[in-house]
Order: C-alpha cells, then structure tokens, then sequence
C-alpha cells in the first residue's frame, strides 16, 4: 500500500491548470492535534462513574501484572534456551517445547519455526562464516510477494519492473522492503549440521520467537 | 567545502524500549538486582558524538538536532574510553518543546559499546565523565548531564516515584513520567531488528491513570 505524504510542492511555471488534486469523498479527515470532545454519557445516580473507575483501576492492575509476567517469561526462555538447543543437538526430530515444573504445575517453553528478520547478515558472519548461505537468505517485498517468485528469473524480473516503472517515470514509486531470514528448512537442520554454541550465538543475534504456555498445563488432578 | 569524503552515520542500534510495567504502586517484585532513574519528558535521541548526528527512536534524523549544539559539542569534547576504546555512541533524552524546563539539554543516560559491559559498569562511567543531574533542581538550557541511577538498597524508588510527581506539580509542567527500572547485570541490548522491539530489562513505571 502507498504512503501518502503530505508535501509542500512548488508550482511548475508551465502549468497553466490548477493543482488536481484526489477526491476523499465522505471520508473523515483526522484531526491534526486537538483532544476531541466527545458527548458525555448521563450519569445521574453515579453508577458509571463507578464502573468506569472499576475499568480504570483494573486496566491499571493488569498493566502491572501483565509487566512482571512479561519479565518472568523471558527470565524463563532466556534460562531454557540453551537445554533446548543441547538437548535437540544431532537430532532430526526434535520436541517443539521443554517443560519446566512446579507444585502449582507446569509450564511449556515452545520454539515454534518462527524467528526475528534481519537488516543485515553482517552479524552472522562471525558464527557462521562461509555456511551463512546454507541457513539464510536474502528475502524481499514489493507490492509482490518476493518468495514467491521463481528463483531462477528474480533477478530478470525485477531489472524488468524496474525499467517499466523507469519507463513511466515512476521509478520513485517503487519501494522496496529487504532483510535475512532463514532458509526454510533452518529450523530442523540448525540441530543436525550446528553446535549447541553456534546455534545460541546466532540466537543472539536472530532470536527464535519462543513462547511460554500455560493453558491446559496446570497441576494435574488426583 | 572540504573535499574529504563525509562518510554516512548510520544507527548501530535501535535505542532499547523499554517495556511497561504499569504503575509503580501497583508492580510487583521483579527477579534479579534492578536501578531505578527518573523518566524524563523528552525526546529520545541516539546520539553519534564525533559527528553530532542525532537519531530518533525509529532511527531516523531527528529534526530538532540543530537546538542542542551546545550541548553536543560537549560530547564530543569528552573522550570516554571502554575497554580502551573510544565511546562514539550515546542514548540520551534531549529536552526541548514538552515543557519549558531545560530546553536544548541533553541527559545522558546510556551509552553503546561492543565491549558488552553491564549496566552497573556503563552507569559508574558515564557519572564520571558527564556532571549527574540533581533530579530536584531543573536543569540547565544547553547543558550535557548524565542520570544517576538510584540503587534500591539505599533509596526507596516509591518515594523518589512520589517525590517526582510532587516535582512536577511544584515545576508546574510534567517533567517526570514516572521512573525506568533497569537490570544491572545486562550489557545494553543491541539490535537492528525492528524498532518495536522492546527490551524486557528496562521497565517503564508511568503515574497511574
């Protein structure tokens, strides 16, 4: 989808015709800075006033907790992560998720085939050297989807787009969203072909996107 | 103009975003050993000393870079070494148009090296080299200071929390946001990977609703 920017433009000299300009039609223009005001609800016997005060001290309880339980969540992926790339060392099959286990019951650590993007591969380099190719690639976005075209004709097709928007003069128009990540099939090879030490370092630097769960793992009933 | 060839500064980092904890009245205990610094109403900025480039929390150019001239002049007037190298970026908070206090200030409150020092170690460095600022005074327009972090072995963080409203009200403006809890034992996350990304060691604490 396009950005729309406001700019201000100069006239062109030659341009006898007015500034043409799009038709938004009946949708709202939003508000640059003002605090909008709003029709206050009638609230003769005070009843929402102690409703809204409920929502706004609970809102406020849960912001706090959900902010400890963010920093206990990572406490426990940060102590997990390194067993979990230990133990699935060598491994073709490997469990999605390590346990950790209390009297109140138990808690899933899950590493779901999901991890961060990358700006650049710079910081794999020093881990993975001349391998970097094999677990990760370069992956792009236009207003198309860069995976799914065939690798064989990228290049040919983008050096064509390109020329075509050039062509039009639009080549400003044409923008494009570029970052590593990894090869498809990274999540199960990383443990066969890496060490347990190469794969927490690239961990550090492309983090897997883990979960903590806890639904359906509590304590279990006599 | 010279004919040397200007290189282009790019961020190093994303500056860490800290995530919200809710209100300090309200947060509970946190694991791990935490120092508390006000939370000032600024504008975030990653500041690249030799040159003076200022980047904002997106990593983008921040537009009001040409007000704090001053302010980074003395930055780039003072060599801090990590590990024997030259810390060239900095995470600040420039003040400037929220309010009326301390305007084109820059408070130091981080800084970037690749060394990996722990937040104890950079905030015993940087409360060296840059003046601290005294949280009950104002600051000074134009002027470079560092945050010193408040250990809660020694200071209760509720009552500096309490006495940072009681600052805001008395300075009739909002200063203080609230206060940033952060882990002593993490070296300053570095990452490239998305602005959004936030850094579970830090914790915002804002004023309740």
């Amino acid at each position: 989808m396009p950005s729309i920017k406001e700019k201000v433009s100069r006239p062109a000299k030659s341009q006898p015709d007015p500034l043409r300009k799009l038709s938004f039609g009946a949708i709202n223009r939003k508000a640059n800075n003002a605090r909008t005001a709003y029709p206050v609800l009638p609230d003769p016997n005070g009843e929402l006033a102690i409703i809204t005060a409920r929502i706004i001290e609970r809102t406020a309880q849960i912001e706090a907790i959900e902010g400890a339980l963010t920093i206990d969540k990572s406490e426990l992926k940060t102590l997990a992560t390194p067993f979990y790339f230990t133990q699935a060392s060598g491994k073709v099959e490997v469990a999605n998720s390590v346990s950790a286990v209390s009297p109140a019951g138990e808690v899933l650590i899950t590493f779901p085939n999901r991890y961060s993007r990358l700006e650049s591969e710079a910081p794999l380099l020093p881990i993975l050297g001349e391998q970097t190719s094999t677990f990760f690639r370069q992956a792009f976005a236009l207003e198309i989807d860069g995976d799914k075209l065939p690798a064989e004709n990228t290049q040919e097709l983008l050096d064509e787009l390109q020329q075509l928007f050039t062509r039009y003069h639009a080549a400003e128009a044409l923008k494009v969203k570029e970052c590593i990540k990894p090869v498809p099939d990274f999540h199960t090879t990383r443990h066969i072909a890496l060490s347990p030490q190469q794969n927490l370092a690239i961990n550090q630097v492309c983090p897997i996107v883990a979960m903590v769960k806890t639904k359906g793992r509590g304590k279990e009933s006599p | 103009m010279s004919s040397e060839t200007v290189a282009v500064v790019r961020p190093c980092t994303y500056p860490a975003r800290p995530i919200n904890g809710g209100s300090l009245e309200l947060a509970l205990t946190k694991p791990g050993h935490w120092y508390y610094e006000p939370k000032y109403n600024g504008w975030r900025a990653l500041v690249h000393a030799p040159t003076g480039t200022m980047f904002n929390r997106r990593g983008q150019h921040l537009s009001i870079a040409g007000l704090f001239g001053g302010a980074l002049e003395h930055l780039r007037s003072v060599q801090l070494l990590s590990e024997g190298m030259p810390v060239e970026w900095f995470d600040c908070e420039a003040l400037c148009r929220r309010h009326r206090l301390g305007q084109a200030t820059l408070l130091v409150f981080d800084y970037i090296s690749l060394s990996g020092e722990l937040l104890r170690q950079r905030k015993e460095l940087l409360v060296q080299a840059f003046p601290a600022h005294d949280y009950a005074q104002p600051p000074l327009p134009q002027e470079l200071y560092s945050l010193r972090s408040l250990d809660p072995d020694q200071t209760d963080p509720h009552a500096l929390y309490g006495e940072l409203r009681q600052l805001n009200a008395r300075w009739n403006c909002l200063f203080y946001e609230g206060l940033v809890a952060k882990r002593t034992t993490d070296p300053y996350p570095v990452q490239l990977r998305s602005p959004e990304e936030e850094f579970v060691g830090w914790v915002k604490h804002r004023w309740a609703y």
